[in-house]
């Protein structure tokens, strides 16, 4: 089972990057960023809708390669100063997916740790005006091992319990913080605490019995 | 499926959204970007997944 973690970064304002400064330009999404680095320096490709000027100041380095359906594939060699991209690729981590809109790169990296993205992030600062995280996620892909499945046998609960139980987390009891307290539940089920007590650890401890076995 | 929360860090104006375990592991390491410490108050149950991550 994997343990990574996936995050998408919002990289405003990237400065030495050549696509962030044409979206911003041309006022236009720059997609299917890519780049290979046979001889040396890197080689980036991307599209921009066919209708962007070709004469945009930002497609000065650029040279148009074909056009695919209403896009055109541009190509231009990185210059060597630091870019997000090659940061990011300085640190030992790929990044898996480029997109760029109104001058912000928009960064979707897989990472080993947490850690290495608050490394990543603090780097990134150092060549951008802003760096925000979009979303995290630690969990491993549906269909790749993620899930744990057992079967929890409910009827191992005697009816008092089930209602004591489903009165509890319907009221909040099991959220943190708890939105209702052992009294609030107590007194929806009209019984005092320490019944309220005995059934929730009966009924509790017949069921993570379930989830718990090896 | 996992839950999802609107994580937003008490110290700085990092925000953004986190599903289960990446909750946990703020929860224990703190914020990505400030390292503040961060309690179960900083999250906001989400009813779905940022588009993006879906």
């Amino acid at each position: 089972m994997t343990d990574g973690v996936r995050a998408e970064l919002a990289v405003d304002g990237p400065s030495n990057c050549p696509v962030a400064a044409l979206s911003r330009e041309a006022d236009e999404p720059v997609t299917e960023v890519t780049w290979s680095r046979a001889d040396g320096a890197p080689v980036e490709e991307f599209r921009v809708g066919e209708a962007v000027d070709a004469d945009a100041a930002a497609l000065a380095d650029a040279d148009p390669v074909l056009d695919v359906g209403d896009e055109r594939v541009y190509q231009f060699t990185r210059g060597t100063d630091d870019c997000a991209c090659e940061v990011v690729e300085s640190l030992g981590t790929p990044v898996a997916d480029v997109r760029v809109a109104d001058g912000t790169l928009v960064l979707t990296l897989h990472m080993e740790s947490v850690e290495r993205l608050r490394e990543i992030v603090a780097e990134l600062d150092a060549v951008a005006d802003d760096v925000s995280v979009r979303y995290l996620v630690h969990a491993a892909a549906e269909g790749e091992g993620g899930t744990d499945r057992t079967v929890v046998d409910r009827g191992q609960l005697t009816e008092r319990q089930r209602e004591v139980l489903g009165t509890a987390y319907e009221l909040g009891y099991f959220e943190y913080p708890r939105e209702a307290n052992a009294t609030a539940v107590a007194e929806e089920l009209d019984i005092g605490l320490s019944a309220l007590a005995e059934h929730l650890a009966a009924a509790q401890g017949k069921l993570l019995a379930d989830v718990l076995a090896e | 499926m996992s839950p999802w929360y609107d994580f937003t860090c008490p110290d700085c104006p990092a925000a953004f959204a986190v599903d289960d375990r990446a909750r946990e592991e703020l929860l224990d390491i703190g914020c990505i970007r400030c390292g503040a410490t961060v309690t179960a108050a900083a999250f906001g149950r989400r009813e779905t997944a940022p588009p993006s991550a879906a």
